[in-house]
């Protein structure tokens, strides 16, 4: 609220939807005037007939239920493995410490450079997209839940002790886990976009859905395709932005 | 009159080798059924590690703590610190159940003992506030209610009052002679104000960082009533806080010439 202290809500939407007006405007007019040949970019007013094409044929929900599939079972595998290890290593020194050089050792490997290894083990398969997001997910994940238990205040764990919680799987389910839940979906929600840049590389290799349909369009140079299905990205990715904003804003609601 | 804890040659340090720091040396005390203990000392002389042994938090590195509960009950001692430590995430009821939730017994039974602490403690409108939304009393308030709610035989608070402002302060302290009177409970109450220490106690000690530990054990004489201007009180004040000068000043001596 305060950044945008000087213009109210209303007036921000009405600037920002005259920046985007203009934007597609001036997209529009450089390829009608031949700024730039329709062949490299399509004007936008060719977008929803490529896109009304692509869904009659049912290219576009096939596409789009694969890559949702890849991206829903990846984000889970991930973030449960980086949920439950990083609940572990937050709480145990010991684990932390068995497992750091591991960590070091492996952090610093790119997502994408999985890609080979993940060809080999599971072929160009369902299997092989979701190990690719998974990973991405995992590190975000595992960092920001180990983050937030470590920083949790030892006077909590005191209270909880006082008064009978003796045992650590007790302290887990009273102190832990809502002490780290604000830390945890943090880094939960930086992981939705990571994994959506994911799934594409991952489809960019063969496995079916929208970024192998984008492929398969560019390579025919039907780039109002393309722009279809990056429109339909950034949709996918503000939708479930919005859906975990509202879950989180209620699971966050004793924030002050 | 029948003891409910019992310490004997209570001794515990901090720390290992060259940075080993003993805090309370070869203590014994015994804290009647029923009393408040009002417990008074320097900063950092051992105050809350006491309270911390009886609620057995800590260890004693030496000497015997024996607590005992009149009811055998599964929570013997309830605990107030000094920051009220509500847990955020909880509502205000849902903070007052939190030592009850641990308890075997039926949930109906729970929410009822929770309402009937926080009214105890006139918040009971307040129950489904976030913590956050309360003043720094009110969240003092809920804490005391939180510790009153498992119903303990031990009621160990430590320095609970000292952030407040002096009427918010007078008003807990006078909500807690009343409990007292309505309730069965054995109350340990730490505090660095001798006044608050001497209106609030049966019976005050002073803790000092010699051996033995207890400068001063004495009994408040409440026969002429308690009131924040009797005379009779300040006295009383004025001779603990003459004799724990003393302390000061031969501790004092004992560093500069050890
Ligand atoms: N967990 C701990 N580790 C090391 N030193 C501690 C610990 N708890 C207390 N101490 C030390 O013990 C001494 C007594 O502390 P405390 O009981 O909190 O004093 P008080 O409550 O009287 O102010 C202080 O010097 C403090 O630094
Ligand atoms: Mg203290």
């Amino acid at each position: 609220m305060s950044a945008s202290g000087v213009l109210s809500n209303k007036r921000r939407a009405f600037y920002g939807a005259g920046g985007l007006t203009a934007f597609l405007v001036l997209w529009e007019a450089s390829v009608r005037f031949g700024l730039t040949p329709s062949v490299l970019l399509p004007a936008p007013s060719q977008i929803p007939v490529a896109f009304t094409r692509e869904l009659v044929s049912g290219q576009w929900l096939a596409a789009v239920v694969s890559s949702l599939s890849h991206y829903l079972v990846g984000l889970l595998a991930g973030a449960s493995l980086g949920v439950g290890l990083g609940l572990v290593t937050g709480i145990s020194v010991r684990t932390e410490a068995s497992l750091a050089w591991i960590v070091r050792l492996l952090r610093p490997v790119p997502g994408l450079a999985w890609v080979p290894f993940a060809i080999i083990w599971f072929g160009v398969s369902t299997a092989s997209a979701v190990f690719i997001i998974a990973i991405g997910v995992f590190w975000i994940v595992y960092f920001a839940t180990m983050g937030a238990v470590m920083a949790i205040e030892r006077d909590y764990y005191e209270l909880a002790r006082a008064f009978g919680y003796r045992s650590v799987t007790s302290q887990w389910l009273t102190i832990v886990v809502p002490a780290a839940a604000p830390g945890i979906l943090a880094g939960l929600r930086t992981s939705l976009g990571q994994a959506w840049m994911a799934v594409v590389a991952a489809e960019l290799f063969g496995v079916p859905g929208v970024g192998q349909r984008m492929m398969q369009a560019a390579s025919l140079l039907s780039t109002d395709i393309v722009v279809v299905y990056m429109a339909t990205m950034a949709a996918l990715y503000g939708l479930f932005d919005v859906m975990f904003i509202v879950v989180q804003n209620r699971a966050l609601q004793w924030k002050a | 009159m029948e003891s409910v804890i019992d310490i004997r040659n209570l001794a515990l340090s901090f720390g290992e080798g060259a940075h080993k720091r003993t805090v309370l040396s070869d203590l014994s005390l015994s804290v009647n059924q029923g009393e408040i203990l009002a417990v008074v000392g320097s900063s950092g002389i051992g105050k809350s590690t006491l309270l911390r042994v009886i609620a057995g938090l800590i260890k004693a590195e030496r000497g015997d703590v024996l607590v005992r509960s009149a009811r055998q009950s599964d929570a013997p001692v309830g605990f107030v610190f000094q920051d009220p430590r509500l847990l955020p995430w909880r509502r205000v009821l849902s903070n007052v159940l939190f030592g009850l939730e641990r308890l075997d017994i039926p949930p109906t039974l729970q929410l009822q003992l929770a309402r009937r602490a926080l009214a105890l403690v006139g918040l009971a409108d307040y129950e489904d506030r976030f913590p956050h939304q309360l003043s720094g009393g009110q969240k003092q308030r809920v804490s005391l209610a939180r510790a009153l709610a498992i119903k303990p035989d031990i009621l160990l608070m430590d320095e609970p009052f000292s952030a407040l402002d002096l009427f918010t302060r007078h008003t807990l302290q006078d909500e807690v002679l009343d409990l007292r009177r309505k309730a069965d409970v054995t109350i340990v109450f730490v505090t660095h104000d001798i006044d608050e220490a001497v209106y609030i106690g049966d019976r005050v000690i002073a803790l000092t960082g010699e051996a033995g530990g207890i400068a001063l054990d004495r009994v408040i004489d409440k026969n002429k009533g308690n009131d924040r201007d009797n005379p009779d009180l300040a006295q009383q004040v004025a001779l603990i806080a003459a004799a724990l000068n003393h302390e000061v000043s031969s501790d004092q001596r004992s560093i500069l010439n050890p």
